[in-house]
Order: C-alpha cells, then sequence, then structure tokens
C-alpha cells in the first residue's frame, strides 16, 4: 500500500482554522526493517484576512507546479504521480514558514501565492533524485537558510495556466562551519533557484496539461567540493499528457468515469554539470505512460497503466564497490501498475 | 489606457474590461440582503460581507429568477474563485460550472446552494454554513 492520509481540521471561528495532513506510507512501521514512514504532511493554521486572502503559518505546501498541492490519487493519471514533479520539483514538497494567498477581484480568476519558508539542505542532494533529499519536511528543520516562493494562476473558461518559482539557500551553516567547508554563509547562500510553468485544458471530453520545470544551482561546485554529492549545476524536466473521457464519448451523463490516458515525460537531472561533477547518463530519463482510469463514483478511482522508462547507460566510474550478486540495469524497462484510490 | 493595451497584448487578461461584480452587503441577523438594482446591468453579482467568512455568489438567470452559491469548497472548505466558466479552488484544484456542479475533483459535492427569498427591492439570502 503506498499511502493512506487521514485530515485533520478545526474551525476556531471565522478567521482561523487549523488543517493537519498525517500519512502513513507502506501499511506499517516496524523497527529495523526497511520501508514505512509516519509523517505530517500538513500542520498549519489559517488566518484569513478576507474572503479572498488568507495567511498560512506552520507546515505546509508552497504551490509549486500542479502536483505539490493537488496531489490526490482521484486528480491525477497513473499509479504514480508524474516523475518531473517528483524528481525535479520534488513533490510532495513542504516545509516550514509563512504564505499569503488570494485571488484578485477585479482580474477575474487571477489568483497568487507568496511563502517564506525554510531552505533545503544540500548536504543531502544525490545525484539520482536531484534536491528531493534535501526537503527539510518539517523534521528538525532550521531556518538558518530561508527560502521565497511565489506564484500566478490564472483561469479563463476550460484553461488553466501557471507558473511559479522558488530561491533559497541550501547551506545554512554558521560562519565557522561554513569556512571549513568553504561555503558562503547566509541565509540565501548557495542558492537553488526553480522556475516551472504548467498548462491544463479541461473539457468534458477530454483533458490536456504540460508542465515544465527547471532548477539552476549556479554554486553547485562548492557543494561538490564539500559534500560529494556529484550535484549538477541544472536539471530540467517536462511531460505532456493527453486523456479522454471515454464514457462521455459515448453520451453517458451519469457519475461513472473511464478515462484513457497518455503522458510522456523528459527529464535530465544532470543536463549541466561544474568542472567537479560527473556525468551519468542513467540521469537522462524519458517515460511513456498510457492506461485506463475507472471511477465507479465521485471520490473513487481505480487504476491500471504501462510505464516504459528508458534512461542512459550508468556510469560505472561511479560505482565505487560493485556489488558481486548486482542484478543487470535494464537502461530500457516497463512496468504494469494496477492500483485503487480514494478522497472525499 | 492601460487596460487597453493589455487586452490587445494579452486577450486571455479579459476581466481587466469588466466591472467589478463584487458588492458589499452587511449581515441582518442571518440574512443578506442584495438590492435588485444590483442586476441592472450584469447578471450576477459576488456578495461580500466584513461578518462572513465566504462570498456568495447571486445569479440572475435567464428566466428572471435568481440563485445564489455559497462561493465555499466543498472538498475542504476553502474559498473558491470566480472564473468566465464558473468557480475553481485554489487549493486542491476543484472545478465547478456555473450551476455549482462538480466538473473536477477532488470536490465530489456541489456548491451549496443558499436558499432566497425576494421582496420587492431586495433578494434576501439565508446565509448558513453546512
Amino acid at each position: 500500500m503506498t499511502r493512506a492520509v487521514l485530515f485533520v481540521g478545526h474551525r476556531f471561528n471565522n478567521r482561523v482554522s487549523l488543517v493537519s495532513e498525517l500519512e502513513l506510507e507502506d501499511a506499517k512501521i516496524e523497527g529495523g526493517e526497511a520501508g514505512g514512514e509516519f509523517n505530517l504532511e500538513q500542520l498549519y493554521l489559517r488566518f484569513n484576512l478576507n474572503a479572498s486572502h488568507y495567511l498560512t503559518a506552520g507546515l505546509f505546501i508552497p504551490r509549486i507546479g500542479i502536483i505539490n498541492e493537488n496531489h490526490l490519487p482521484t486528480t491525477f493519471n497513473g499509479n504514480d504521480r508524474p516523475y518531473t514533479e517528483k524528481l525535479v520539483i520534488p513533490s510532495t514538497w513542504r516545509e516550514m514558514g509563512i504564505g499569503f494567498y488570494g485571488t484578485s477581484s477585479r482580474l477575474t480568476g487571477l489568483s497568487y501565492s507568496a511563502a517564506l519558508i525554510n531552505g533545503l539542505n544540500a548536504s543531502e542532494f544525490e545525484s539520482e533524485s536531484g534536491i528531493r533529499a534535501g526537503r527539510q519536511g518539517g523534521k528538525m528543520a532550521t531556518a538558518t537558510n530561508l527560502a521565497i516562493t511565489g506564484s500566478l494562476v490564472y483561469n479563463t473558461g476550460d484553461l488553466r495556466a501557471g507558473i511559479s518559482a522558488y530561491y533559497g539557500g541550501s547551506t545554512g551553516l554558521s560562519q565557522r562551519e561554513a569556512d571549513s567547508l568553504l561555503l558562503d554563509n547566509g541565509a540565501f547562500s548557495t542558492p537553488v533557484i526553480l522556475t516551472e510553468a504548467n498548462i491544463i485544458y479541461s473539457k468534458p471530453l477530454f483533458t490536456l496539461k504540460t508542465l515544465g520545470a527547471i532548477i539552476s544551482i549556479p554554486d553547485a561546485k562548492k557543494l561538490n567540493r564539500a559534500y560529494a554529492g556529484n550535484t549538477a549545476s541544472m536539471m530540467f524536466g517536462g511531460y505532456f499528457e493527453a486523456g479522454i473521457n471515454l464514457l462521455h464519448a459515448f453520451n453517458y451523463k451519469g457519475d461513472q468515469k473511464l478515462d484513457l490516458f497518455a503522458r510522456a515525460e523528459i527529464i535530465n537531472l544532470n543536463a549541466e554539470l561544474p568542472d567537479n561533477g560527473i556525468s551519468n547518463e542513467i540521469n537522462e530519463k524519458t517515460f511513456f505512460i498510457t492506461g485506463l482510469q475507472y471511477f465507479p463514483a465521485k471520490g473513487v478511482v481505480i487504476k491500471a497503466d504501462y510505464t516504459l522508462r528508458n534512461t542512459g547507460e550508468p556510469n560505472s566510474d561511479l560505482i565505487i564497490n560493485p556489488f558481486p550478486e548486482a542484478l543487470p540495469y535494464y537502461k530500457s524497462n516497463g512496468f504494469f501498475n494496477i492500483g485503487a484510490g480514494y478522497s472525499f | 489606457m492601460a487596460c487597453a493595451g493589455m487586452a490587445i497584448t494579452l486577450p486571455l487578461l479579459n476581466g481587466c474590461s469588466t466591472p467589478s461584480q463584487l458588492i458589499q452587503a452587511s449581515l441582518n441577523g442571518d440574512e443578506l440582503q442584495v438590492p435588485l438594482t444590483a442586476f441592472a446591468d450584469k447578471n450576477y453579482v459576488i456578495v461580500r460581507s466584513k461578518q462572513l467568512e465566504f462570498d456568495v455568489f447571486v445569479k440572475k438567470e435567464t428566466d428572471g429568477t435568481y440563485k445564489a452559491l455559497l462561493m465555499r469548497c466543498t472538498h475542504r472548505n476553502n474559498p473558491v474563485q470566480r472564473t468566465s466558466a464558473g468557480f475553481v479552488c485554489h487549493e486542491h484544484g476543484s472545478r465547478f460550472n456555473e450551476q455549482g456542479k462538480v466538473l473536477t475533483e477532488p470536490a465530489v459535492k456541489n456548491l451549496t446552494e443558499l436558499p432566497i427569498t425576494i421582496n420587492q427591492s431586495y433578494i434576501n439570502i439565508k446565509y448558513r454554513l453546512p
């Protein structure tokens, strides 16, 4: 079982409310065994300024990309969320901080957000997962480095277009620690810059989605010198997805849905490397996913899909201690996935 | 002129050239009063009160009747925003059409319709959170 999430909220009054989500991954946690995680996905207080603006304070999910905020199983196609929004945008990405959210009264359909959150921890960056392992997620999180994010989303007719950006320090060390590692020190030192744009076009019969994201780490060379994480100075990813509601195509008007979808993704986690980085073509990936989603009732989905993953050749120079019984690596590999999900 | 310039260069931003549909109203007991004159030059208004957490969308239908929808997403009780095609909740992406019917999950229930009564010059909306 991938995950189960329990939502608990409380409304203190018209102005103040609590939002929390508790997540259990892999069904159970046992000491000494791999897998299993119990975490707070969100825990924040929300302060309404008026009917269209509010503040958040605590552990929350900033508005970056499509999936980060809208990651419920009934809202995305396939058993796995888009890989671009896992490996480039490290969804579900939550951090401690304060956020401001609003919608425009003058420009119908425009919404915006801004947030000040704790930054990433670059000592955890990994070549094969980008910045993902550097998320603090509220666990022993420090605010010695900070990040700012902002987003604009515009809805008009059946079209939704969004852009977002993230700029944050990634080291957060004291002066002494930074000096010893030859790193800069300060709230926004050794910055990670992420920019992203996305478009969704939805009709009752079909939906089209596309997203592109790029990460720049100008001081990746300093990070590699300090932590030997083989961090790239640029990573990018993007996808295009099309889905059709087959029952609607046959003039069915009830609550059930049967969607056929296909998604193509391209990801490069070592698009640019500093001169102390080592190229690994395994980080150049493409995915093609196609499948069916059946909604027997609103809020319930049964999923079946096939995923074809292609990568470059692994760099054998990076395998320092080869495992004698290691399984062969397939540059082209396919997976069948079947699952079910719900949300209410 | 700024709006005209934007209309030429960014035709998607059509909201810029429309008059604001937002009107303020005060709560009288548990009722909001909206003057019928508010619909003289528009077919819908968004009613806001400083005393209330959510706006109310009031539409004049083509047959002359009125309908009031609570602008609160039925998924996690976040405010929804009016768009040119209906409503959207930015928190989790739920979409509703202009009648409040769910178009896109995760919301599974339609927007709440609030009871209204009409006297000679006002629409009275009973504001209650389900």
